[in-house]
Parts: C-alpha cells; sequence; structure tokens
C-alpha cells in the first residue's frame, strides 16, 4: 500500500483537566474511504480538529504527507486538503456561487473558474442556487453548497500531490436521499485518489460507505478495519449501548445493523453526567 | 479580475461592477465639487475649475474667478474637503475591517476602544498638562500624538486580552472591547469633572469632532493613514471573505487567521488613530457607511473595500458642507451631525431589515 496522506500518531488531548483523546493512532491513504464513529462525546470532532491543524494535540503528531502537519503552510494545505465543517456559518448576504467560489481562493486566478462552480454545483444537485443568497438557504441546501466548495477546492488542485477531504457529519440536515447522494459524490472523490473520511453517526450508512471504520470510544481508539470486521453485535452492545441485530444488507450484503433496544440504564444516578460519589454514602 | 475567481466577459456582476465604481466615483466628484463651492464665498464650478486650472500651470484654460476665489479654495475649502474624504474612507474602511474580523455587521472603530482611547489620552493632554502644552504650536503636536497614542495603546490592551493563548478568539475580543471602552468614557467623565472651564471647552470640543484644523500638510499625513488601509483591506478583499466563514473555515480554505487578525487591529488602530488624532471623535460613519455599501454592492469585498472608501469619503465631505453652512456664521459640530444623521438612519434599516426578513 502507499504512503499515508494523512496520519494522526499516539495523539492524546487534555483540555479543561478533562482527557478528550488518548493515543489514538490514524491513516488516511489515497483514494481511500474511512468513517469515523463512536457515540456522542467520544472525542470525534475533537480528533477531526486534531487532523485539520485547528487544535494542536497534548503528546502524539500529525503528519501530512510523512511530514509534520504545522510544518505545511495553510494555504499550500488548503490546496490540496477540504474539510466540511458540520455547520457552515455565514451571515452575509453571499450569492450561492459567491460561496462556492470561496473554495477556489487558495489557489489564486484561476481559469475557468466559473466553469468549475457551475459543475460542483450540479454534482450536488444545487445548480438552480447559483443566483441565490446563501443566508436564505434551508439547512440541507447550504450543506449541499458547502460540499460543492469543497468539491472546488480539490479539484483546482488535481494536478499535485496527495490530496484529502475531511468530513464532519456531511449528512446532518439533508433527507435519505441527498445522505446517499452526498456519499456517492465523496465515492466519486475517492476514485480520484483522494483520501476521504467522515464522521458519521449512521452506523449502517458508514458501513456501506466506508472501506475501513475506526470505532472512538471516551476518546480511545477501540477498533478499526472493515465494517463487516469492526461492526459487531458485542462491540455495538459495548460501546454505543445498543442491543441490535447486525444483518446482511440485502442488496450490497455490508453489515446493516437494526438496532433493538437501549441498554444504557435509566437509574437515576448513572444517567447523571456528573455523578457524585458522596451523594451516595 | 473579480476576487470570486469568476470569469468576467459578459457576466452580469462584471457589468454591475463598473456601474458601481462610476456611480461612486461620480458621487464623489460632486461632493468634491459642493464642499469646494459652498460657503460664505460661493464659488462656483467653473470658477473652481479655472483656479485649478492656473494653480497646475494651464493659465490658458483659466478664466474668470477673482483672487480671494483662489485664495479661499486653495487655502481653506480643498484642503478641509481633502481631510473629509480621507477620514471618511479611513473610518469607513476601517468599518468594513472591523466587521469582518467579528463577522458582525455591527462592529465599528468605536467597539474595539480606539475612539475611546484616543479621547481619554487627549482629555489627558488637555486637563492634565500646564496650559503652555497644548495651545499653540506646541498643543498642534502634542495633542495628536497624545490621541494617536491613546487610541493605538487602547487597541492593542484590548487585542492583548481578547487573544487567550495568544489566538484571537472575537467573543473575549468584543468583550475587552466593550469593557474597555466602558473604562475610557469613566475616565473622560473623570477629567470632565477635574477640569477647569478653559480646559472643559477645549475637551468638549475635541471629542465632537471637526474638519477645521484642515491644512495641506496634516492632508499629506492623513493621505498617507488611507491609504495604508484601504489598500491593506484591497490587499486583502479575498481573504477577508473568506474571514466571514468563521475562524477554523477560513483556516481550512488557507487564511493564517490568527496573523489576519492582529493585523487587522493593529492597522484600523493606527488609521483610525490618526484620523481621531486630528478632527475628534467622528461618530457613525465607520458603522452605517459599510452597512449602505453591503446594500449597494452585496458583502463581497472587492466592491465593498473600494465603494466604502469612495461613500465615506463622499458622505463626510458633505456632512462636513451641511455643519459648516446650515447655522453660519458659527459651526455644527461634525460628529454631532454625523451621529444625528447617521443614528436615525441606521435604525430605518433595521426596521426595514426585520419586515422584510
Amino acid at each position: 500500500m502507499s504512503d499515508p496522506i494523512l496520519e494522526a500518531c499516539t495523539v492524546s488531548v487534555h483540555r479543561g483537566g478533562r482527557r478528550l483523546l488518548h493515543g489514538v493512532d490514524l491513516s488516511l491513504y489515497p483514494g481511500e474511504k474511512l468513517a469515523i464513529v463512536g457515540p456522542n462525546g467520544a472525542g470525534k470532532t475533537t480528533l477531526l480538529r486534531c487532523l485539520t491543524g485547528a487544535w494542536h494535540p497534548d503528546a502524539g503528531a500529525i503528519r501530512w504527507g510523512g511530514q509534520p502537519l504545522s510544518a505545511v503552510s495553510p494555504r499550500e494545505l488548503a490546496k490540496c486538503r477540504s474539510v466540511v465543517a458540520q455547520r457552515s456559518r455565514l451571515d452575509f448576504d453571499f450569492a450561492v456561487h459567491e460561496v462556492v467560489a470561496m473554495g477556489l481562493a487558495p489557489h489564486g486566478p484561476i481559469a475557468q473558474a466559473e466553469r468549475r462552480v457551475v459543475e460542483a454545483l450540479a454534482m450536488v444537485g444545487a445548480q438552480d442556487l447559483f443566483d441565490r443568497t446563501w443566508t436564505r438557504l434551508s439547512g440541507g441546501e447550504q450543506q449541499r453548497v458547502a460540499l460543492a466548495r469543497s468539491i472546488v477546492q480539490l479539484q483546482a488542485g488535481r494536478s499535485r500531490g496527495p490530496r484529502a477531504l475531511l468530513l464532519d457529519e456531511p449528512t446532518n440536515h439533508l433527507d435519505p436521499a441527498w445522505q446517499l447522494q452526498a456519499l456517492d459524490i465523496a465515492d466519486g472523490l475517492a476514485t480520484e485518489g483522494i483520501g476521504v473520511l467522515a464522521i458519521l453517526h449512521d452506523l449502517s450508512l458508514a458501513s456501506s460507505w466506508a472501506d475501513r471504520v475506526v470505532v472512538l470510544h471516551h476518546g480511545v481508539s477501540v477498533a478499526s478495519g472493515p465494517p463487516a470486521a469492526v461492526l459487531t453485535p458485542t462491540l455495538l452492545a459495548e460501546v454505543f449501548q445498543v442491543e441490535a441485530a447486525v444483518v446482511p444488507h440485502p442488496r450490497h450484503g455490508r453489515p446493516w445493523i437494526v438496532p433493538a433496544h437501549s441498554l444504557i440504564s435509566r437509574s437515576p444516578l448513572s444517567t447523571c453526567p456528573h455523578p457524585r460519589p458522596s451523594l451516595r454514602s | 479580475m473579480s476576487a470570486v475567481g469568476l470569469t468576467p466577459s459578459s457576466s452580469p456582476s462584471r457589468f454591475r461592477d463598473r456601474r458601481t465604481r462610476v456611480a461612486s466615483g461620480l458621487l464623489c466628484l460632486l461632493a468634491v465639487v459642493l464642499g469646494a463651492g459652498i460657503g460664505a464665498l460661493s464659488i462656483p464650478p467653473s470658477a473652481q475649475a479655472s483656479i485649478l486650472a492656473e494653480q497646475l500651470g494651464l493659465s490658458a484654460f483659466a478664466t474668470a474667478h477673482d483672487t480671494t476665489q483662489a485664495t479661499v479654495l486653495w487655502a481653506i475649502r480643498l484642503p478641509r474637503v481633502g481631510l473629509g474624504l480621507l477620514v471618511g474612507a479611513s473610518l469607513s474602511v476601517a468599518g468594513v475591517l472591523l466587521q469582518a474580523l467579528f463577522r458582525n455587521p455591527l462592529a465599528s472603530p468605536q467597539l474595539i476602544g480606539v475612539s475611546g482611547g484616543a479621547a481619554l489620552a487627549a482629555g489627558s493632554v488637555i486637563a492634565l498638562l500646564p496650559a503652555a502644552f497644548t495651545v499653540g504650536p506646541w498643543g498642534a503636536v502634542i495633542l495628536p500624538l497624545g490621541a494617536f497614542s491613546g487610541a493605538v495603546a487602547v487597541s492593542l490592551l484590548t487585542l492583548r486580552i481578547g487573544s487567550p493563548g495568544g489566538v484571537p478568539d472575537v467573543v473575549p475580543l468584543l468583550l475587552a472591547g466593550v469593557a474597555i471602552n466602558a473604562l475610557t468614557g469613566a475616565g473622560l467623565g473623570l477629567l470632565v469633572f477635574v477640569a477647569d472651564d478653559a480646559q472643559l471647552r477645549s475637551i468638549t470640543f475635541w471629542s465632537l469632532g471637526s474638519l477645521s484644523a484642515a491644512t495641506w500638510p496634516l492632508v499629506a499625513v492623513l493621505a498617507v493613514a488611507a491609504t495604508g488601509v484601504v489598500a491593506f483591506a484591497w490587499h486583502h478583499r479575498k481573504a477577508l471573505d473568506l474571514l466571514l466563514l468563521g475562524a477554523e473555515d477560513a483556516g481550512h480554505l488557507g487564511v493564517p487567521v490568527a496573523k489576519l487578525q492582529r493585523r487587522i487591529v493593529a492597522v484600523t488602530a493606527l488609521a483610525v488613530g490618526a484620523a481621531v488624532a486630528f478632527t475628534g471623535i467622528i461618530g457613525f460613519v465607520g458603522l452605517v457607511v459599510p452597512h449602505l455599501c453591503r446594500l449597494w454592492a452585496g458583502p463581497a469585498h472587492h466592491r465593498l473595500v473600494p465603494l466604502s472608501a469612495m461613500v465615506g469619503g463622499a458622505l463626510l465631505v458633505v456632512a462636513d458642507t451641511t455643519a459648516r453652512t446650515v447655522v453660519a456664521p458659527a459651526e455644527l459640530p461634525l460628529g454631532v451631525l454625523t451621529t444625528l444623521l447617521g443614528a436615525p438612519f441606521f435604525l430605518l434599516l433595521l426596521m426595514r431589515a426585520r419586515r422584510s426578513a
């Protein structure tokens, strides 16, 4: 296998006296589709922030193309790596095509800019939104436009080395058809050799899309591998606290998770987010 | 080249860009002609053209004007108009920069304490130094210098407090600005309390704002400040667009966010500090003009920056012409007039925006 584009080496993060990540290892290879899953508060977004360089880990290292991430200039990085946040917050009345064209900013003046914007909008089925005002779009439309921005950002830098797309819950705000469509687009980018990493909440979606799944639990990477090997009923019970049947999907045969019931205990003390032992005595 | 990167050719946005530029240029020219022509001595446009032609050595084109008109235009009106254009442009573009920094259309140079710091420092110079230092030739140097240092010092303090861990963060920055502004206000109040009558008059006059100090050397100083802030904003026009997405997204698109944020605070402090040092506090220009221009041409900075500079300059010249003519031979304080006109206009915009939302 070729060298990884992006690596996390025993990354640990502590914030406000809490351990958010502990010794996490992760590699993203060219053309790979990697899903990060985990229950709420497992450290998924923290890991993504480290991988994007927004946060510096307290221990361990992040590498981009074999060199320390902090040694790569933001502009160079932005030419070959794109990030789609959970929600793009922009309170000014930009036209949609202006928002998408922001993806071209790191590349400087570029040929056929308008065609690139139109094509990317067409890929996410948003060509009709070209002249619309960003602030008046629905959450799902904004999510699709943000994805289009990432597409122009990555495709404008086609000729250069490793490229990666990092997605934080890209299927948020999207209806089922567009959830599948968004991941299909990510598929398409992966076939161009772009490594795609996505935080996903929907385990069945993660299983049917990803080549490899990494499971985070309490800031620790507890499992990593092909979906069929990782997403077992035992792991779902231990990590996600859900009793679930895992059956082959009738169409593509990947594991399909059918939750039966929650294993979270309903006793008041154990559901309290910060149990105080002194109260019990 | 369009800053959003779209190919121009026949694109309607390119056409709109040009129309906007021409319109704002004409607006500026109109403001200059009005500002230079109206006053106790009327100088019609034809006389202005003739005087200018003569000054530029094109005597062949000089036609009908008398020497009084020439003296008034060259020594009084034009420096004042020039100062108005430059201060208006500086304040407006500083407003554009700070609104991008805070990602909030309500930010203005007053918010990060620039004006407050300048006012406090100028007030201290007037009230605490012996009169020999604050009037006459010494005053003309010490007072602006004090105001300028006050503006820069206070905004750097705001930046320092608003950057936990060395990285500027918008919310602490905003809160620090609000608190420090309140503090400078209280400090100025204390100075007003201890000042004698003459000092009080001086402090009040200074904090109400005026372009009456205009001279050519002063215009030259402010030309440097205004050119600096406009060039900075123009150079970073794309990055300013991206900054509106938030620090993280802007970083993902290659903007060195912390560096740019620090530079924005420094550049606006220098430009606004320079303007406030010589003209006193001229309120609301930095808030209203970017707003108005955004309604006119949208939020993209490749249009907003030049437009705000032009419109800000033109508006301040018109406001100043009004201030010195409506109650002639007295002169309304300019800062009072801009706020009197700016604030209701701003409220009107807010109400209209709420209705259309």
